[in-house]
């Protein structure tokens, strides 16, 4: 499953990717990759959001990729020490790579 | 030969057995010369053996760097025409005599006196110290001015008992007292007594001059001895005063604080905090502003010694002990050093995250009602606070507040950004940080919290 995050995701928008991202677990979808090329800035819900949903599909045998992150936002993964956390790709097709593999 | 330095250990050692025997010259000469009027012959080994010394030391100064005016002089040229031109000639004449005299069996009143030259290599050695800063200047001058007080009250009481033996009249103190019959040593004693007793301006009487001779003598004594004595004694009353000097100085400016503050209505609790804080800033420091008093010196040379004096706490944080030495120099000139007294508010809630605190010593806790384990919750030395809302450029949501005294560095974002466009390591330094603080951002901001 493909999701693509455009804009900042903030305290005003980081509801939407929550709801979205429950909705397509509750379908039993366990592989995502969230495609942040557009993602502008992330705030700590945003980064809160990511994390929730990586915890619990790490408990589900489920994978998370993240792609073609901008400088900005890789610094804040990269500074929290969440980088090694997440498996993050420079692009979406590395993504589909990562997540075939 | 090699060049010795001036401050190496070897000639430090070297020379304090030289002021050694120039002391032990300067106590027992006199004695040996009243005995004999010339060497003992029980002492002749041990003068024979200083003599050597005093030479062998003539030849390693001619081998020893000197400094002047903050440079070090190697050239053996530069070093011998200073010698020469200075204390070489005094140095020979209080070593050489002796031996060429020994080996001959001469005894010369006179010239049996000449190791007392060696004397000044006691001040000019103890000199050197001072500037090369072996020990503290006022332990320096107490030891000469206590060497001092003993060589004077030690002559003056060889002169006394000198002019008892000369004048052994039944008028004379020795005959007068009844002692002809006693020994060398006790009549050196009463001699030693005699003289404290009037430099102390005891006066017991119990020995009194009598004679013309004695008369002069203590008339002599009193004034020059007693003036040299006031001067010594006031000299170690004023170095003992300076000892403690900087502890009374900042005694006397925490009286003024705490009077200021009582003034104006500030409550006895606040002062104490104050105080206690005070203290524990100047345990460390001694009262001195580091970065003020380094400020003149070159930036490397500066850095250097921020570091040395700092190395302990600086090795508890990951942010200098991971970076290499030229960027670490640089973070400890740019962070701010920063101390936190018990239960103060380090970062605030609710303010922008501008700044991450990278703790060297103490203990610190985040402040919040929402239950979290102790290790995200308690921060301590090597660890590091604020980074959260720093990289995230967001308000904390939640404080920091110190359990304990706690020394710290601060890093601003002004001078982040100045790093970060001129060290490109530092972002190395900090990712491999930011993996051990993985653990704690990832319960933090689970929790909805961000510091």
């Amino acid at each position: 499953m493909i999701i693509h995050v455009k804009g900042e995701l903030d305290s005003n928008t980081s509801g939407e990717l929550d709801n979205t991202l429950k909705q397509l677990l509750s379908e039993g979808s366990r592989q995502f990759i969230l495609e942040l090329s557009e993602m502008d800035y992330v705030s700590s819900v945003g980064l809160r959001v990511f994390l929730a949903h990586l915890k619990k599909l790490k408990s589900d045998q489920g994978r998370m990729v993240l792609a073609g992150l901008n400088a900005e936002v890789q610094e804040i993964f990269d500074m929290a020490g969440f980088s090694s956390l997440f498996e993050i790709t420079s692009d979406l097709e590395a993504a589909r790579t990562v997540l075939r593999s | 030969m090699r060049l010795l330095r001036e401050n190496s250990p070897l000639k430090i050692a070297w020379d304090l057995l030289v002021c050694l025997m120039a002391f032990i010259t300067g106590l027992i000469l006199p004695m040996e010369l009243l005995k004999s009027f010339g060497y003992g012959h029980a002492l002749t080994p041990l003068w024979s053996l200083f003599s050597l010394i005093g030479l062998l030391d003539i030849a390693l100064t001619f081998n020893t760097s000197f400094e002047r005016n903050g440079i070090i002089v190697k050239d053996r040229r530069q070093i011998a025409r200073r010698y020469l031109r200075g204390w070489f000639w005094l140095d020979l004449l209080a070593n050489l005599p002796f031996l060429v005299m020994s080996g001959m069996h001469l005894h010369l009143p006179l010239v049996t006196m000449l190791p007392l030259l060696r004397l000044p290599q006691l001040w000019r050695i103890t000199a050197r110290w001072e500037d090369i800063q072996l020990l503290n200047t006022a332990v320096l001058r107490m030891l000469r001015y206590s060497s001092s007080i003993m060589l004077i009250t030690n002559w003056i009481a060889c002169l006394w008992l000198w002019v008892g033996l000369r004048d052994f009249s039944p008028q004379g103190w020795i005959q007068r007292l009844e002692l002809a019959r006693d020994d060398f040593f006790d009549l050196y004693l009463h001699s030693l007594y005699w003289t404290v007793t009037t430099l102390a301006t005891v006066g017991y009487g119990d020995i009194t001059p009598k004679t013309r001779i004695e008369i002069i003598l203590a008339i002599g004594m009193m004034i020059v001895g007693a003036l040299l004595y006031a001067f010594v004694v006031g000299n170690v009353v004023s170095i003992l005063n300076q000892l403690d000097g900087g502890r009374a100085d900042y005694r006397k400016r925490q009286s003024a604080i705490a009077d200021f503050l009582g003034h104006n209505g500030v409550d006895q609790d606040t002062i104490t905090r104050v105080r206690r804080f005070n203290d524990y800033q100047w345990a460390r420091t001694r009262g001195f502003q580091a970065r003020e008093l380094f400020e003149e010196l070159p930036a490397e040379l500066r850095s250097e010694v921020t570091y040395k004096m700092l190395r302990d706490q600086v090795e508890t944080v990951p942010l200098f002990s991971k970076a290499p030495p030229g960027l670490r120099n640089r973070l400890l000139m740019l962070l701010q050093p920063v101390t936190f007294p018990p239960d103060i508010m380090v970062l605030p809630p609710e303010a922008m995250g501008d700044e991450i605190v990278f703790i060297t010593k103490g203990e610190l806790e985040i402040d919040t009602p929402v239950p979290l384990p102790t290790e995200v919750l308690r921060i301590s030395a090597g660890d590091y606070v604020g980074d959260l809302s720093f990289f995230l450029k967001e308000e904390r949501t939640c404080g920091v507040r110190s359990k304990t005294y706690v020394d710290a560095f601060v890093l601003t974002r002004s001078v982040f950004d100045h790093l970060r466009s001129h060290e490109p390591r530092l972002k190395e330094v900090l990712l491999e940080m930011a993996r051990q603080q993985s653990q704690r951002n990832q319960s933090l901001l689970l929790a909805g919290l961000v510091v």
